[in-house]
């Protein structure tokens, strides 16, 4: 049987191909299923958690307690429910709390309401900040998170603002209808550092 | 010449079927499998900047290792409870936020988010360590979690961790960001820090160059489990 040459160019030109692709094909699936036999230990590790650990110490605050001056009350209000801080499906139900406080009191405040231990936080932070809780309908979608974001709309937002500059430093929202547990007395343990 | 074209045929065949499985078959690259606990994360990535996803409009990005608590190893609540550390670009209620982050959520549904103002991400493509660390916070259980070196956060909440996962979400629709994986990786398992040695780090499951628009997030994520 005679083949022609562009019939003979062309077959070379596909198994040139098939090579190729079943070339990619073995170093893909060279990848390992389990890594765990593949690792290497200890000494090469180019970080040295015993010594992260041993040398780090929480983050100096640049903005200690000044004593203010502070903003006012009805100016982190404002801010806290202008049309920009809220999302799209937001909806405000007029129920509104502002409190000015330490860091250190917001943080055992909130172990507080979270049902956690409060006495033995070591916390010395005494930065002041406003903590502002607003009730109604907030989308919860925006949130990051390694699994789904489809949270449900919270039915409060805590927000927490630098008392002197007004910066958003953080919020926080959780499973109850209002956070009341947040405004109660301290235990008395706590009224003491840490 | 029939069975020449036959031929032909049968190889087109092969080779596509084998160029088709090359793109399909991701295999564990950037997957640790650990059977037990973690006792810790350290990631290293190249920091960028994304584009500003447009905070006014409610949008942002971020980059994030999370890392479960409680015992958790699932996607949704309740068998979903993190704490996590990372880089964050766009709207956190009003603000246009562009640094790294700390976030944590319980078993419970306690949700808290907050700007890191200690450590910054420095100039576009800058490298940046993270990590998290069980351990105990004033004799409870809990976490640790750091930025080059710098403590971000300490939490009381229940071990073990289970899973971890380095991932980027976008909340744009139109804006997948480019495909950035970390550089380095390390987890704990009995005791001892482990470094993932093998090669280009990759997402696990799904092909690593598609994203995910799931629950109106953009998403591309690295498991480690």
């Amino acid at each position: 049987m005679k083949i022609s040459r562009k019939v003979l160019s062309g077959l070379v030109i596909l198994v040139i191909m098939g090579a190729l692709s079943a070339g990619v094909l073995i170093a893909l699936n060279a990848h390992p299923q389990k890594a765990v036999g593949d690792i290497t230990v200890v000494s090469e590790l180019k970080h040295d958690p015993a010594e992260i650990a041993a040398k780090a110490t929480p983050p100096a605050n640049p903005r200690m307690a000044t004593g203010g001056p502070y903003m006012s009350k009805e100016g982190i209000l404002d801010k806290a429910t202008a049309a920009k801080a809220l999302g799209k499906n937001d909806k405000l139900s007029g129920h509104e709390e502002a409190v000015l406080m330490t860091e250190g009191e917001f943080r055992r405040r909130q172990a507080m309401l979270m049902g956690r231990p409060v006495k033995n936080l070591e916390l010395d932070d005494d930065k002041e900040i406003w903590v502002v809780v607003l009730g109604g309908e907030f989308e919860q979608t925006w949130r990051s998170s390694p699994g789904d974001s489809n949270f449900p709309p919270a039915k409060w937002e805590m927000l927490k603002y630098d008392a002197k500059t007004g910066e958003l430093l953080g919020m926080s929202t959780g499973p109850v209808d209002w956070p009341d547990a947040f405004f109660k007395e301290l235990p008395q343990a706590s009224a003491s550092k840490n | 010449m029939r069975k020449i074209v036959l031929l032909v045929l049968i190889l087109v065949m092969i080779a596509t079927v084998q160029v088709g499985t090359a793109f399909a078959s991701y295999h564990a690259a950037g997957y640790v499998n650990a059977s037990d606990s973690f006792g810790g994360g350290y990631v290293e990535w190249a920091q960028l900047w994304y584009p500003d996803p447009g905070s006014l409009s409610g949008n942002h990005n971020n980059h994030t290792l999370w890392f479960w608590t409680d015992g958790t190893n699932g996607y949704s609540y309740p068998n979903l409870a993190f704490v996590g550390v990372g880089y964050w670009h766009g709207y956190l209620k009003g603000e246009d936020w562009n640094g790294f982050y700390w976030e944590r959520m319980t078993k419970d549904n306690w949700w808290d988010i907050g700007k890191v103002t200690s450590v910054a991400p420095g100039s576009n493509g800058t490298n940046h360590s993270f990590e998290v660390v069980p351990d105990y916070v004033s004799g409870y259980q809990g976490y640790y979690g750091y930025i080059d070196s710098t403590q971000v956060f300490q939490f009381q909440q229940a071990w073990p961790s289970k899973k971890m996962q380095v991932g980027l979400e976008s909340s744009r629709n139109d804006q997948a960001l480019g495909h950035t994986y970390p550089s380095y990786m390390e987890y704990k398992s009995s005791g001892n820090w482990l470094r993932w040695s093998y090669g280009a780090i990759r997402k696990e499951s799904n092909s690593p160059y598609s994203w995910a628009w799931r629950n109106n997030v953009y998403y591309l994520g690295d498991d480690w489990r």
